[in-house]
């Protein structure tokens, strides 16, 4: 009895994970299946198909074509407002989110300061991420040294826009020359000129690391 | 023939690329400094006769986009939109052409009849990177001056082009910045939504403009646009075409505009800019290294402070001591003497210890204080320094709801408050310039310092004084705290350039110096002046006394102070010290613990710390903050320092009974 609620506990967890990797696959134009789901996630291909069979019949994912559905899409937008929410926003590990992504945009609205417009702009940019969001870093925890692209930028349209005028747009590479421990600012070399990057800000600039 | 035409000029461009140096090359001493009508924006304006024509040269504030970020971007936009000068030369940073280019662009878009100034030609070169001047000049459309504004090579040629532009010698055929299809499809939808509804807005800024800077959602146009009653349904069309390109590039639209200006000039870069590997670390490199090094970095921090606080306490003392004894030895009792051989006593007292002791407090403060603070900042500023500065101490300046920047005027604070209220200006928003005002008239300063250490100091011991310190530091956390959740906005995090190191000029460091001294007289002497005027006829007319009698009540009632005490807090506002002396002077005594208990000497000092620091801190505030927010300032302060007070004496009341 218990082993069969935490495994399909477990399930429900991968899910949005699984729908993550195959809107990544079709984005570059792979062919998603069960194995590179399963070599992906590090999980049991078994467990893979029945998440797998799990979201076709919660319908949000069509069984043929593979495509998301309206629900699987909105999913995905709620598990990766959570992922930013619970990881960057939150600086104890124990507050957790759940609840849809109006539920989150209303607790933004209300506890974290953020104004409509606000969250507007970071649904704009969670629901158009190319990749999972799981494989993306805060510039924060990048160390010295290394260089990395600028995926998404989560804040204001007045924020992002700040950091877009310092060069700081999707898809730029970037430098980092210094990570001050304890919590100091980061700088980093972008489009030719050092600037230096509070930690509250850093961490609200996700990126993927490149190969040093 | 003789009368001479008039053209005006503004520079544009970003921080840190010598465009004040450009300036002071243009201007020499012909420079007004002030502020913009109602910012604390610095305005320097100047002006150059070159071949019988009067140019009149206004910097505009450096920047490094033309969005509503700061006030400086807003007074920068308007002023081109606006007032439309004839020529706007944007200086640009050969050794970092990517990023400045980013508001040519924008100044391209403005429609500003452009002049490009291409400096640091140098510095790029050390660094390896070439650019084709010519063809840049053929893409951009408008001329493209090389210079190296230190040595004050391409200033002539830069000059010379202005004039064959505003002759019509040189034809201009400005790059038109276009976007990607669907994001100028969206534009030219908006435009026609703004011209046809918004006639007034679109003829001052144009309504393309318009269009782009409502895409890019700029608080500061939508605010304009909505003042408009027909504006409601603009930014409705707004709304719905910035809604469609986000669906479409799945990115907020301000995002997508910026990539897309991005993406031009890497079209550009690639065309003009050739990067040679280069072979050494340069100068520059290496002090960044140490400087922003995570132990010796504040090694060399403290250093640095430590070697401006001796420049300017130890210095401006001597400097002080000087000036004061010219003025107590020889002038003051010369015209005393004067005076009162032709005056009656009261209006020779009058003039002798009101006018002409504010006049001496004024000269002994802005001159040496003022003054060699100002070189100081100024040498820090342009050097590149007061980034790393803020740099190092971003982490804890958080803590009290500020960040980096504002480390450094806290830190001067507690060596006089004047400066230090004039540093404010380094923050960006209104905000954090009023969070840090707060906290700094609150700062002991090196007066209040010689009141605490000559009252509880002396008769309660050092640990007493030092505990008064630490009690001031962590009401000064508290209130810094208070301020940043009760204010409205949010917080800023850092965001800032990181300058290259450079050699600063002695020229531009002693013109900036001494214009912002001449600006502090200005302000400051007629309020010190008047004050000590008005002080002097309330002791004459023996006002005083039934001021005093008024406040008994509350000074010795509610604070538990005796009721003289009352005068010396008066006086204080003139200058703290004058706390001590006239207290001394009012018990003819200078064994202060006959007649202060303990109890009543913490109390005071107390007081006269936290209450508002001076006449000559009140002016800089007025200065930097305006009257309402300096009235705000002064009053928080004084009520802070008797509820302070108050309490102070309620507890140690009690703790004494037990």
């Amino acid at each position: 009895m218990i082993i069969v609620f935490f495994r399909n506990r477990r399930i429900k967890r991968l899910i949005p994970c699984i729908l993550e990797i195959i809107l990544a696959l079709k984005n570059r134009g792979i062919p998603p299946n069960v194995n590179i789901i399963s070599k992906r996630l590090g999980v049991n291909p078994q467990i893979v198909k029945r998440a797998l069979d799990e979201a076709f019949s919660e319908n949000l994912l069509l069984k043929d074509s593979w495509e998301l559905t309206d629900s699987g899409r909105s999913l995905i937008l709620k598990h990766r407002g959570k992922f930013i929410h619970d990881k960057f926003m939150h600086k104890s590990p124990i507050f957790k989110f759940s609840g849809t992504f109006n539920n989150l945009s209303s607790h933004l609205k209300s506890n974290h300061g953020f104004s409509s417009n606000d969250v507007a702009s970071i649904k704009d940019s969670l629901s158009s991420l190319q990749g999972r969001i799981e494989e993306l870093m805060p510039l924060s925890k990048i160390p010295p040294k290394s260089k990395c692209v600028v995926v998404l930028t989560i804040g204001g349209y007045g924020f992002v826009r700040r950091l877009a005028d310092m060069g700081l747009t999707p898809g730029v590479e970037v430098l980092v020359e210094r990570n001050a421990p304890f919590g100091g600012p980061i700088i980093v070399q972008v489009r030719g000129s050092s600037v230096a990057l509070g930690r509250g800000v850093a961490s609200k600039i996700l990126v993927r690391l490149l190969e040093a | 023939m003789n009368r001479r035409r008039r053209v005006i000029l503004a520079l544009a461009g970003n921080p840190n690329v010598g465009k004040s140096v450009i300036f002071n090359q243009l201007t020499g001493a012909s420079q007004t400094v002030g502020n913009w009508p109602g910012k604390t924006v610095e305005r320097a304006e100047g002006k150059l006769y070159f071949k019988g024509y009067e140019i009149v040269i206004i910097d505009l504030p450096g920047t490094y986009s033309l969005s509503a970020y700061s006030q400086e971007e807003i007074v920068a936009r308007d002023y081109i939109a606006i007032e439309k000068p004839d020529i706007v030369v944007n200086i640009v940073d050969a050794s970092a052409l990517e990023r400045n280019l980013y508001l040519t662009l924008q100044l391209l878009e403005m429609h500003a009849p452009l002049i490009i100034g291409l400096n640091l030609m140098d510095v790029a070169r050390s660094k390896g990177i070439r650019i084709d001047v010519q063809k840049l000049w053929n893409i951009l459309g408008v001329p493209v001056i090389p210079m190296v504004a230190v040595t004050g090579h391409g200033i002539d040629r830069l000059i010379s082009t202005v004039v064959d532009i505003i002759e019509g010698k040189i034809k201009v055929q400005p790059l038109n910045v276009t976007y990607g299809r669907e994001v100028e499809r969206g534009i030219s939808a908006l435009e026609k939504a703004v011209s046809e509804n918004l006639p007034e807005l679109a003829s001052k800024y144009s309504p393309r403009w318009i269009a782009i800077k409502l895409l890019e959602r700029d608080e500061e146009i939508i605010r304009r646009v909505s003042s408009y009653s027909s504006g409601n349904l603009v930014l409705m069309v707004s709304e719905e075409i910035a809604g469609e390109l986000e669906k479409v590039h799945g990115e907020p639209s301000p995002v997508i505009i910026a990539s897309e200006r991005y993406s031009l000039i890497n079209r550009i870069i690639s065309e003009v800019q050739v990067v040679e590997s280069k072979e050494k670390v340069t100068l520059s490199e290496k002090l960044d290294y140490w400087t922003t090094h995570p132990i010796f970095g504040y090694i060399i921090l403290l250093s640095v402070m430590a070697s401006i606080f001796s420049a300017v306490f130890l210095g401006g003392g001597l400097i002080e001591e000087f000036l004061s004894s010219i003025f107590d030895d020889y002038l003051i009792p010369w015209i005393n003497d004067f005076c009162r051989s032709v005056l009656p006593e009261f209006y020779s007292d009058l003039i002798v210890n009101g006018i002409l002791t504010g006049i001496v407090a004024g000269i002994t403060i802005a001159i040496p204080y003022v003054f060699t603070f100002y070189i100081l900042l100024a040498i820090l500023e342009d050097s590149g320094y007061l980034p790393r500065a803020a740099f190092l101490m971003d982490n804890f300046m958080h803590r009290i709801g500020l960040h980096g920047k504002a480390f450094i005027p806290l830190i001067l604070g507690y060596g006089c408050n004047v400066p230090a209220c004039i540093g404010c200006r380094i923050m960006e928003t209104d905000r954090e310039r009023l969070i840090l005002g707060f906290l700094i008239v609150l700062v002991p300063c090196a007066a209040r310092t010689v009141v605490i250490l000559g009252i509880v100091g002396k008769y309660l011991g050092l640990l007493a004084a030092l505990s008064l310190y630490a009690f001031n530091l962590i009401v000064i956390i508290l209130l810094g705290r208070l301020l940043n959740r009760s204010l409205p906005g949010e917080p800023i995090g850092l965001i800032m350039e990181m300058p290259d190191y450079r050699l600063p000029m002695l020229k531009p460091v002693l013109f900036k110096t001494w214009f912002r001294t001449r600006d502090f007289i200005y302000v400051a002497f007629p309020l010190i002046i008047a004050g000590s005027f008005v002080l002097e006829l309330v002791r004459i007319s023996g006002l005083i006394w039934t001021i005093s009698d008024f406040a008994s009540p509350f000074i010795s009632g509610v604070l538990g102070l005796p009721k003289l005490t009352a005068i010396p807090l008066i006086f204080g506002i003139l200058r703290k010290e004058l706390t001590l002396i006239m207290l001394i002077e009012l018990f003819k005594s200078s064994e202060l613990n006959l007649f202060l208990t303990p109890i009543q000497m913490v109390v005071f000092s107390i007081i006269t710390i936290f209450y508002i620091p001076c006449i000559a801190t009140v002016a800089a505030c007025l200065r930097e903050y305006g009257l309402k927010r300096t009235l705000l300032i002064s009053f928080a302060s004084i009520f802070l320092a008797f509820l302070l007070g108050w309490t102070a004496n309620l507890i140690l009341t009690l703790l004494n009974f037990i």
